[in-house]
């Protein structure tokens, strides 16, 4: 549907078919409709845009850098290249990790920059709901808040989307 | 970046600069050498392709010049006439705002309009001057021209050296591949460790049935024996695959380590690319000047850093122009002095000895000295008295002072007091050096010595809490271990005596903001590092050796890091950080500065300090007890193994500093042994000594030729040649 017939009068025969069609239940297939990337920190469970995710490995030797934040672990070599490697469980402040996992190492690109990041457990992608995208509880505020476009559930969990753009200005600030 | 991601501005500029190179240099070639139909089909190339060029992207002036330009070319062709000196002028003027519009990305009207304007009026006056084209191409000149403009120059650049247009991203991805393969290829090693562990209980497998069928007296049992047999054909294959894999690591790791020492080299570009500059940079100084000077380039084809080059262009232009304004004398003072009425400058580039050497040599006046003396007095910056104790180097060193100038006026050329401090800043910058010479009379020579690669440094690997750091090894005075019965303290800060200094000591760790240093027990490993007037011991918690690493900049996110100044990887491909040897050094006076501040460097008592550790690879018991003791009386510790594979198993663990081997030896003999310790990557510094039996010249050369340090007949034992020779590659054993 284009916007030209959006703003056209519809005729009475397209009225009932678009009636029907919007009055049906939507089948399992139309909804399974966002692909997704399913991660853990701490004991919360994240969701990325996958476009972003260049690689997924085992942990890498970390070499820390003096005087930094903690949650920027230091530098990791990434195929070769020098890259920066931060704890992600510490840059979205999440809830310490009761679970011990494998901690894995993804590596991340948007706008031409290239980080990795420690996470505790990945899943992997997922299909979701993009109808069950629901908003962020009330008491996530601020800047949190931005950094997350919604929870959805899956396999009795809520995994929370993040905002690319808005972690990726997080962890430049955490890199300062 | 590939090119079809580039907008066509941006291809332009890159069309841009290749042909604006190619009309410069033909454009003093076709003034020095003359002109052959192929250089002005050359040049007429050149202009008509950036004419085109411009057309796309709508650069108008571009293509006006460039069409004015290309007319030129094609007139001379017809008429078979060298275009005048004038008329080269104002081409080269014409190339030059050409360059500067294509840089620029944009052709906006007014900037560049009244310039091209009057550029294009030039290019379309009359010729006058031209002569015709002689059969050797040359231009017909008078002989006082002809001894002008007949500089020798190099061969152009064959086809197979032609350089290619490679983004420095593809190039970084390149190199990270190679490095990574690198990395891979030395991972092959812990599986040849395990293998050589398995080999190690199979074998004590079987002496504990030897040792079985001795104590139940079952040497003719079949079972035993057949038992027996099993083990050892395990044994035997173990070995084979032992072997192999062997193989195949070593030959992996040198394929992986030449793959990446070629795509280090693509980092390279040829000295060609900015001596066409220079050139030009010497003829227009003499051009203003009246002077005559003729230019020779010698190493065109010297492969540069990509990186370094880009920075030496300036200041090479630079000593060009002062060797031509200050060194080169004007023709009748030359004739009065009975020297060649044209000057010479001879530009040489070379790799000499791992360095990049650059040399800028003219044949003019030399510096003089006497009035570099006055000068320096003069200007109040040292006193007279001091002034004439000085020889001709350090006075020459005042030449690199900012704004200093021996030149009584100024003018467009040189003489403002900038330039040769530029030149030596770029080679602090570098990592390089400058130095001058100058005979009164006979000319004045500046030398240039910088790495041959910027990306790559030699440095020094250490530990400081847990972690790699490395530190230039330019940058550090000496490596020391220091016994904690050598440290003394006073008011609570400890130093040790070393060649009659007392040097305080810092714990590295600390330096770089760790909570809590790495505390030593028995002694300290530390290293001397120096500013101008203090030395300082930074203690290490261990060293890791010297090594090349491939500098990589931290991520730019991270804005300025406290005393690092760069990141890189181990060979085992973990990163470390490089510290900056400056920051280093202020952050250690910081800390000193604070009262309450007390490095502890040792705690606990002094213990037996370690000594340097020799491998006696010995098969005859009598001559490896023998060799045993003398080395331990020396002073080392040692260990031994019986024959050549089992030494080369012990090696490969690490922490020998040097190996006394035998040559016939079972399994494997003493010149394969020292060959692969001599071409394996990690090893091969460690000195080997052979000591044999075998005292003729074909045997001494095949020890030598394997890489053997040392080739000693067994008779040295007597002589103390075995004594001599460890102290020479191990220097005195530590007093305990």
């Amino acid at each position: 549907m284009n916007i030209q017939s959006q703003n056209r009068i519809l005729e009475a025969r397209d009225r009932g078919r678009w009636r029907e069609e919007l009055a049906a239940p939507i089948s399992e297939k139309r909804r399974l409709s966002a692909k997704t990337f399913v991660f853990r920190c701490g004991d919360e469970w994240f969701s990325i845009d996958p476009n972003i995710v260049v690689s997924v490995m085992p942990m890498l030797p970390v070499h820390s850098i003096p005087n930094r934040s903690h949650s920027l672990a230091g530098v990791v070599n990434f195929r070769g290249v020098i890259t920066l490697c931060f704890l992600l469980d510490k840059v979205l402040q999440s809830v310490a990790v009761s679970e011990v996992g494998r901690p894995m190492l993804l590596a991340l690109k948007y706008n031409n920059w290239l980080v990795a990041c420690r996470v505790e457990e990945v899943s992997g992608m997922i299909e979701y709901d993009s109808f069950e995208l629901k908003a962020p509880p009330a008491t996530l505020v601020g800047v949190a808040a931005g950094r997350i476009t919604g929870l959805f559930s899956f396999e009795g969990r809520s995994i929370a989307c993040l905002n690319v753009e808005k972690l990726f200005d997080r962890l430049k600030d955490e890199a300062r | 970046m590939n090119s079809n991601e580039l907008s066509l501005t941006e291809l332009f500029v890159i069309e841009s600069e290749t042909q604006c190179r190619t009309l410069a240099e033909e454009l003093i070639m076709l003034e020095n050498q003359g002109a052959t139909p192929e250089r002005l089909e050359t040049l007429m190339r050149a202009a008509h392709s950036l004419k085109g060029a411009a057309r796309i992207v709508n650069y108008n002036h571009t293509v006006q010049l460039a069409h004015a330009m290309e007319d030129i070319f094609v007139v001379a062709q017809q008429q078979k006439k060298i275009p005048s000196r004038d008329k080269i002028d104002n081409l080269l003027a014409a190339t030059d705002l050409l360059k500067r519009i294509g840089a620029s990305g944009q052709e906006q009207d007014n900037t560049f309009k009244k310039e091209a304007h009057a550029c294009l009026e030039l290019l379309k006056q009359a010729p006058q001057g031209e002569s015709p084209i002689s059969e050797s191409g040359e231009r017909e000149t008078s002989s006082a021209e002809d001894n002008n403009l007949n500089a020798p120059t190099g061969k152009r650049l064959d086809a197979e050296r032609r350089m290619l247009r490679v983004s420095a991203e593809n190039l970084n991805r390149l190199l990270g591949g190679a490095a990574e393969f690198l990395v891979a290829s030395r991972q092959m090693r812990g599986f040849t460790d395990r293998l050589w562990n398995a080999h190690r209980h199979q074998r004590l497998m079987a002496t504990a049935l030897e040792s079985l069928m001795v104590a139940y007296n079952a040497d003719t049992d079949e079972n035993f024996q057949r038992l027996q047999s099993m083990i050892e054909k395990g044994d035997q294959l173990l070995w084979d695959e032992i072997f192999e894999a062997d193989r195949l690591e070593r030959n992996d790791t040198q394929l992986a380590e030449r793959l990446y020492g070629l795509a280090l080299n693509c980092r390279m570009r040829p000295f060609a690319d900015i001596s066409g500059g220079l050139r030009r940079a010497a003829r227009d100084a003499a051009q203003h000047l009246g002077r005559a000077v003729e230019v020779e380039i010698v190493g065109d084809a010297t492969e540069v850093d990509r990186d370094l080059l880009e920075k030496l262009e300036s200041p090479l232009g630079h000593l060009v122009r002062n060797a031509v304004e200050h060194g080169i004398e004007p023709a009748e003072f030359r004739r009065a002095n009975h020297k060649a009425e044209s000057g010479k400058l001879l530009i040489e580039a070379s790799h000499t000895a791992g360095f990049l050497m650059i040399r800028i040599t003219d044949d003019g006046r030399g510096v003089d000295i006497e009035a570099l003396r006055e000068k320096i007095t003069a200007r109040g910056l040292a006193d007279a008295a001091s002034v004439d104790l000085m020889d001709q180097s350090e006075l020459l060193d005042f030449l690199f002072l900012p704004g200093f100038s021996l030149k009584k006026s100024v003018s467009e050329i040189s003489g403002r007091g900038v330039g040769l401090d530029v030149v030596r800043s770029l080679a602090a910058e570098s990592r390089g050096t400058v130095h001058v010479s100058t005979s009164d009379g006979g000319g004045t020579k500046f030398s240039l010595r910088f790495p041959v690669s910027l990306s790559v440094m030699r440095v020094l690997l250490f530990e400081l809490a847990g972690e790699a750091y490395a530190l230039p090894l330019a940058r550090i005075e000496r490596v020391v271990q220091c016994p904690a019965s050598a440290v003394e303290s006073v008011e609570g800060r400890q130093f040790f005596l070393h060649q009659g200094e007392r040097i305080g000591l810092v714990n590295g760790a600390e330096v770089i903001g760790k909570t809590s240093g790495d505390t030593q027990h028995n002694e300290a490993y530390a290293l001397i590092l120096a500013d101008d007037t203090k030395q300082f011991g930074v203690t290490v918690q261990r060293f890791m050796g010297e090594d090349n690493v491939v500098i990589q900049p931290l991520d730019p996110q991270l804005k300025q890091v406290h005393n690092v100044a760069a990141a890189a990887l181990t060979e085992n491909g973990d990163p470390l950080l490089l510290l900056d040897a400056d920051d280093f050094l202020l952050s250690i006076k910081r800390i000193n500065q604070a009262e309450e501040h007390k490095t502890i460097i040792f705690r606990g008592k002094a213990q037996t300090a370690n000594r340097q550790r020799v491998l006696v690879v010995e098969d005859s018991l009598t001559v490896r007890e023998l060799e045993r003791k003398l080395i331990t009386a020396l002073g080392y510790d040692v260990d031994v193994a019986v024959d050549g594979a089992d030494g080369w198993y012990a090696i490969r663990s690490g922490g020998y500093a040097a190996v006394v081997s035998d040559i016939d030896m079972p399994r494997m003999d003493g010149i394969e042994l020292t060959r692969l310790i001599k071409t394996d990557s990690r090893l091969r510094d460690v000195p080997v000594i052979i000591v044999s039996y075998k005292d003729r010249q074909e045997d001494r050369n095949r020890g030598l030729d394997a890489g053997a340090d040392y080739y000693l007949t067994k008779g040295s034992f007597q002589d103390e040649g075995l004594a001599r020779a460890l102290r020479d590659v191990l220097g005195e054993p530590e007093v305990e």
